[in-house]
């Protein structure tokens, strides 16, 4: 006996939406769907029936999608009144990575006024790590702004580990191999008349960008053996470092929100310092780190140690204001 | 039971669908659709709906089972009296607040 048209999806519902989802979602949408596609085929309308069986389909893939979002958004419990709360922030986070990214690509894309446009493909990866703990910084602090449930919290610390993880992945090999492309293709196109690009030729020579962190660990302890500057050691410390950007930024942002209500204005303007400290300790530890001063692990994990240091006093600072507070009433 | 630190909310998609229901009839899914002139999404509507009839502005039934083996029962909406309540509440706002957008 053949199943009925859309019992698959309904099974895939079941399992990711729950069972209120499919009695109030799915099957409402399963039942019109079915009447209206049985009484097209009856009436002989056959190009009727299967354009319904098409809008089924994706009515359901929609359904089910806005459902699984719906209730991993809502996940540990009943929708509560800060889910207004989590929607701004997560929208403001996402506005404001896309900015992020537009601005550092915008610098970027000066260089490619004499090249294919299509280039820019290329180029955008490598503003994406920087853009994601800024944008989570601005979400929490802007969107936010004032106090949230622990869910809440939940939810952004698992947000900002699957952004840290994404910012790995894509420091380690993607940007370094989108470089790569972008040079040769870029040399490809800008090479003076006399070369003839289409000949055989050696891959060009990768820079430290371009290297991804198998590549950078192998040149470092080359590097490290012939005494050479430490600037491999610190790109390498680093390709590790600024992806964990973007959990210790959510947290020190969800500490510092969590202690003082801040309004929108007020979180722009910490969310600004917050991401202008970070960089200015990473830039003046990697100047400590290339003379030598400090080892270049220490310098390219100090922003995140400073910063999460910051996050353990707020904490601890607010649970002996709780702690106070619960003695003397 | 605490009261809520947020007034109802009510978007677009919400407000039509409570507008299309407040001539008493029952409708279902595909019918409000139709009767949107598409404004309403087939992929959406019934996650819209499902989410009205949790806020309890919407109530539904189910009607007889179709014929046919493995058929489902049709679902069908009303307004309720907090929805309707809602839906004149958010007219009258719009009213006062924007006259040049309202009806």
């Amino acid at each position: 006996m053949s199943r009925p048209p859309g019992a698959w999806l309904r099974a895939i519902a079941a399992r990711l939406c729950g069972a209120d989802a499919v009695e109030h979602v799915i099957d409402p949408a399963l039942a019109d769907f079915q009447i209206e596609s049985d009484a097209a085929a009856r009436d002989g309308q056959v190009w009727r029936c299967r354009r319904l069986r098409v809008g089924l389909s994706i009515a359901l893939v929609e359904a089910v999608v806005a459902c699984a979002f719906e209730r991993l958004w809502s996940a540990g419990g009943a929708a509560t009144d800060d889910e207004p709360i989590a929607d701004a922030a997560l929208r403001t986070s996402i506005v404001a990575t896309a900015a992020a990214v537009v601005l550092f690509t915008l610098p970027l894309l000066t260089n490619l006024a004499r090249v294919d446009w299509r280039l820019v493909v290329l180029v955008v990866p490598s503003a994406v790590p920087v853009a994601l703990p800024i944008g989570l910084t601005f979400g929490l602090f802007v969107g936010r702004g004032t106090r949230a449930s622990a869910r809440f919290t939940r939810k952004f610390v698992a947000i900002a580990i699957v952004a840290s993880t994404a910012s790995f992945v894509m420091l380690s090999w993607i940007v370094p191999e989108a470089n790569q492309m972008f040079r040769e293709r870029a040399f490809s196109q800008l090479a003076p008349q006399s070369v003839d690009v289409t000949a055989p030729r050696r891959p060009l020579a990768r820079g430290t960008n371009e290297l991804t962190i198998g590549m950078l660990r192998h040149e470092m302890r080359a590097d490290a053996l012939h005494r050479l500057s430490p600037a491999t050691a610190f790109a390498y410390y680093q390709r590790w470092a600024l992806p964990a950007a973007s959990v210790v930024m959510a947290l020190f942002a969800l500490a510092a929100t969590g202690r003082w209500h801040i309004g929108r204005f007020g979180g722009s303007i910490i969310a600004l310092s917050s991401c202008l400290a970070y960089w200015l300790l990473l830039e003046s530890a990697r100047w400590r780190a290339l003379d030598g001063t400090w080892p270049a692990a220490a310098a390219a994990w100090l922003p995140n140690l400073l910063f999460t240091a910051t996050t353990v006093t707020l904490q601890c600072v607010a649970r002996a204001g709780a702690i106070c507070r619960s003695r003397s009433g | 039971m605490s009261r809520p630190r947020h007034p109802p909310s009510l978007s677009a998609k919400e407000r039509l669908i409570l507008e299309l229901l407040t001539g008493g009839e029952e409708l279902y899914g595909l019918q409000m659709v139709a009767a949107s002139k598409r404004r309403l999404k087939r992929g959406t509507i019934y996650v819209t709906l499902g989410r009205m009839e949790r806020k309890g502005y919407l109530r539904s039934r189910l009607e007889e089972a179709p014929p046919q083996a493995g058929g489902l029962p049709r679902r069908r909406y009303a307004v309720t009296a907090a929805g309707r309540r809602l839906l004149t509440a958010w007219d009258h706002v719009a009213r006062h607040l924007m006259p040049e957008l309202a009806r």
